[in-house]
């Protein structure tokens, strides 16, 4: 197989060329392709996109038969067909292909419902058409196309670089290197470049660190290098708690099925009982047991949760994700636009010895990327300082000033700093966290003059910092340093700076958010802040909201502790500021190995490591996209309510869940049980293949409507866990009330109606069928509620109206043709009498068996 | 030794069943969820004796059950059914509760 490290770049040697030729080459230039032009190489190159994989009306045909006993009852039934009854052998080919189509059906629906949802999450792109920037859906890109990305983006097509600044790339994603990438806009003369060496290409998929850069397309969807080697590199997600439970219960399942079937076989082959009527005894009793529909009602389940959510505007990309987000008990969030309003606003400018002093202001414009017009980089402080300026009629300040170069934020640094020419002087000027800065600063100034900083300047520059950060503002530092001209300059220029003042800012808590906090807490979510943010703000910021705060933690601190008091201080921590993307990633592993279902949310790009690791990621629709793509669910409105209306739907899914892996562990097991036993000691089957196999249809499609049933509220007030042992216990306890009542029924059967010959069989059959039946679906309503007793909880209107119809329709079965071909026959008068009261002493005996599983014991 | 009858199978069938039911619960009651740290479990006969009233229901109606279908009455079976579910109906409402 190809290794990512041998991929060529491209099939042309754009790579060769310098950045005027490549406009010339792509039949494009700097204003970018015309829209009409746009259009047109749409029309030849496709839609920039990948196929999207796992979702095919065939993929999800095949996967009905997957299961293993499908395969061998459909052996059996080729077989009954040569052999035995061709009339058995079709019948249950019928009931078998019925349940393909119903399964087919309701997964291929919840699948298109899914796949409409992602759509709704759309990746953007800058590009330039006609000379004008815009931006636009990334899948409308053409070769050709000019495209500018910056800090935090997704590479949306392959590129070759035309213009760079400071530009740095993640190219994990395509070539397995951990550090970033710098790269070029010059031609280079590598001879057949992989995706290594070619230092002037931009791939799919790949993430801009640092920097931003602006490039022409070179190729789209599925012709670029990740469109490739996409399959190879994808990279499954963990499975979620959730994942893990369905499988672990499946898996026992089956073990038991197939042991009991085989113990069926055995006892009934050694009681000389007729080899094929025993072996598709067996088999249909397997059948009855397996819950075949279980993927399809939890699809069903999750696709209703999910539409649920979308109409609360959350967007669940990843299904399998909701079950995990309803039963998170630990929400780590950032802190900006989250618990805040997301709007910052300069509240306040001053140097180190006057109040507004226009100097400061004046070179916060100046160290503002919007200075030369661009766009702003989403940096909410610039847009802030220049709102200020416009506002006060200062937005001209800094017009005799021209750019001349500039050094972007990143996280290591955390400043920013420009060089500016006025007058033929050049100065330097910096603007970042107040620490990051002053640790730079040699100078500072006085009324316009520099002196050397010393300890007293430094303390009380410290304490007014500090008074500000304490209630609750944040503050930039602004340095300057004049500076020789050069033909270029790096951060290593941002030393010996003068210190001129500081800004103050202030992101106001959202109205809302002290309400959802405490609803979150209502729902058992504990809440806490992962920020880059100083602590005093993170504190200050929680006070306001009466977000209880026992420790804060500093990210320097994190640092120095070993793992296993890493783990103990995250669980006491509800604030950990100033911390890095691997320190938050680390966070939420710390919180995950302590047993807790972690959510995180986030909308940067330092939050993706964090996002990716979380049981439950979330972002938001404004989201930068690399932080969209890592996530699994993507809030529309980036607001807590939000998200406590998508946990209270993400329980309510998992609690609908529940009740058929119990409903399929009680009862329908008890069922199936007892029909084994007494195959062993009746002279005729208790029931025949095909009415096993017909009742298990009927009794699937009155859980079909399940996922639509009312939860109890008490059931979404804490996170729920998948909890086996809890299945178990229920299995054990509940199971054999309806296998009790099914040897009631059989005695009844037996003793009063004297159906005891094999002539008399199919009245035997026919009582057992209603009855067995009716306990079986009946029991839902006792079992879908802890409440005692159990009609103190309304269930779902169509739960209602399929279950008791399906009771009817069993009820009339035996008195219609289709009951005769079944074998069935009409019961006597008295049976009815005899069955309602049997039927509601069982519902009454379970009712009270929860007093004693629930209340009594606990569980 | 003599073959088991039908009758015979159907007392095995019902009384294993109650009497699974029976272990079950017993062990589950073991394995119940205690009161959190520093809490007491109240364990006096009343208490136990109470908390075993379904079991106790269990009991009597194994009795019942085998005793309609040996005489193979029909209306005494309802009859005791109606009984039986008078008393579980007042079981739990009088342990009602949302839990």
């Amino acid at each position: 197989m190809k290794s990512t490290k041998e991929v060529l770049v491209t099939r042309t040697d754009y790579w060769s060329l310098q950045p005027d030729e490549v406009y010339k080459a792509l039949n494009t230039s700097k204003d970018g392709l015309t829209q009409g032009e746009a259009s047109a190489r749409l029309e030849t190159a496709g839609y920039n996109e990948l196929p999207r994989q796992g979702f095919s009306a065939l993929g999800v045909l095949v996967r009905q038969f997957g299961n293993p006993l499908f395969v061998i009852l459909l052996a059996a039934t080729i077989v009954s067909f040569f052999v035995g009854s061709p009339d058995q052998a079709i019948t249950i080919l019928i009931i078998i292909a019925l349940s393909v189509v119903l399964g087919f059906y309701n997964e291929y629906k919840a699948g298109k419902l899914i796949d409409e949802l992602q759509r709704k999450v759309s990746i953007k792109a800058v590009v330039t058409r006609d000379g004008k920037v815009s931006e636009i859906e990334a899948r409308l890109l053409v070769p050709g196309d000019v495209v500018t990305v910056y800090i935090g983006d997704i590479v949306p097509a392959d590129m070759r670089i035309v213009e760079v600044k400071d530009i740095e790339v993640d190219e994990a994603t395509l070539t397995g290197e951990s550090f970033p990438v710098v790269k070029t806009s010059q031609g280079i003369t590598v001879d057949h470049p992989t995706a290594h060496s070619a230092g002037n290409y931009l791939f799919t998929g790949t993430v801009i660190v640092h920097g931003s850069a602006k490039g022409v397309v070179t190729k789209t969807g599925k012709e670029t290098e990740f469109g490739y080697i996409s399959k190879s590199l994808a990279r499954p997600h963990p499975q979620t708690e959730f994942q893990r439970g369905v499988k672990q219960y499946g898996n026992l399942l089956i073990g038991l099925t197939m042991a009991l079937a085989v113990a069926i076989f055995v006892l009934n082959a050694a009681l000389n009982h007729p080899l094929l009527q025993s072996l598709l005894f067996a088999l249909a009793v397997a059948i009855g047991l397996v819950p075949e529909l279980m993927p399809v009602i939890v699809t069903i389940c999750l696709s209703n949760g999910a539409n649920n959510m979308a109409k609360q505007r959350v967007i669940v990309k990843r299904l399998v994700s909701m079950e995990d987000f309803g039963n998170m008990d630990v929400l780590c969030t950032d802190k900006t636009g989250t618990l805040t309003e997301g709007k910052i606003i300069l509240k306040n400018y001053f140097s180190l010895d006057t109040e507004s002093d226009p100097r400061t202001l004046l070179y916060a414009l100046l160290s503002s990327p919007a200075l030369l017009g661009e766009r702003i980089t989403g940096n909410p402080m610039d847009v802030a300082v220049w709102e200020f300026a416009i506002a006060r009629g200062m937005g001209d300040v800094t017009k005799p000033y021209t750019k001349v170069d500039e050094m972007p934020f990143d996280y290591q640094r955390r400043m920013v700093s420009t060089v500016v020419k006025d007058d033929g002087n050049i100065t330097l000027v910096t603007k970042g966290a107040p620490e990051s800065v002053i640790a730079q600063c040699g100078y500072y100034d006085s009324s316009g003059t520099s002196l050397p900083i010393n300890d007293d300047v430094i303390a009380a520059a410290n304490k007014r910092f500090q008074e500000y950060s304490e209630s609750g503002y944040r503050l930039l530092a602004i340095a300057y340093r004049k500076i020789e001209a050069k033909e270029a300059y790096s951060v290593k220029d941002e030393v010996a700076l003068t210190l001129l003042g500081f800004l103050v800012f202030t992101d106001p808590p959202k109205p809302d958010a002290q309400a959802a906090i405490k609803r979150l807490e209502e729902l058992g979510v504990q809440t806490k802040i992962l920020t880059g943010d100083n602590p005093l703000v993170a504190r200050k910021i929680c006070q306001d909201l009466n977000l209880p705060v026992r420790r804060v933690l500093d990210g320097p601190e994190l640092t120095h502790m070993s793992w296993s008091d890493f783990k103990a201080a995250v669980e006491e921590a509800d604030i950990f500021a100033r911390v890095t993307p691997e320190q938050k990633l680390e966070v939420i592993k710390a919180l995950k190995e302590n047993h807790h279902v972690v959510g995180y949310m986030g909308d940067g790009v330092n939050d993706a490591p964090a996002l990716y690791e979380a049981d439950a990621s979330i972002s938001v629709d404004s989201a930068v996209d690399v932080s969209k793509d890592a996530a699994d669910i993507v809030l529309l409105e980036k607001d807590l309510m939000v998200l406590a209306q998508g946990i209270d739907q993400g329980r309510k899914t998992f609690g609908n869940t529940i009740k058929y892996v119990l409903m399929g562990t009680s009862s329908n097991f008890g069922n199936m049980f007892s029909a084994a036993a007494a195959s062993i000691f009746l002279p005729f089957l208790p029931m025949l293949p095909m009415q096993i196999l017909f009742m298990n249809l009927l009794y699937d499609i009155s859980n079909l409507t399940l996922p639509s049933d009312i939860v109890d509220d008490e059931d979404t007030r804490w996170p729920r866990h998948w909890d086996i042992s809890f299945i178990r216990k229920f299995t054990l306890f509940f199971g054999p009330f309806s296998s009790l009542y099914d040897f009631l029924t059989f005695g009844i059967m037996l003793f009063i109606f004297n159906a005891s010959t094999p002539a008399q069989a199919s009245l035997f059959q026919s009582g057992w069928f209603v009855e067995s039946f009716w306990t079986e679906v009946l029991v839902i309503f006792v079992i879908r509620t802890r409440r005692i007793p159990f009609v103190r909880s309304k269930p779902g209107k169509w739960l209602t109206i399929f279950t008791i119809s399906a009771v009817a329709f069993g009820t009339i079965l035996p008195f219609t043709f289709l009951g005769s071909f079944l074998g069935f026959t009409a019961l006597p008068p008295n049976y009815w009498l005899l069955l309602i009261l049997m039927v509601a002493t069982y519902l009454l005996l379970v009712d009270a068996g929860k007093v004693f599983f629930y209340k009594v014991c606990g569980f | 030794m003599a073959a088991l009858g039908l009758f015979d199978y159907y007392i095995i069938t019902i009384s294993f069943s109650i009497a699974f039911i029976l272990a079950v619960s017993l062990f589950l009651y073991s394995k119940r969820k205690r009161p959190a740290a520093g809490g007491q479990v109240r364990t006096s006969v009343r208490t136990t004796l109470a908390n075993f009233t379904f079991i106790c229901v269990l009991t009597a109606l194994l009795v019942f059950y085998i005793v309609t279908v040996y005489i193979r009455s029909y209306m005494l079976f309802a009859i005791g059914n109606i009984v039986v579910e008078l008393l579980l109906v007042y079981y739990v409402m009088k342990n009602r509760s949302i839990h």
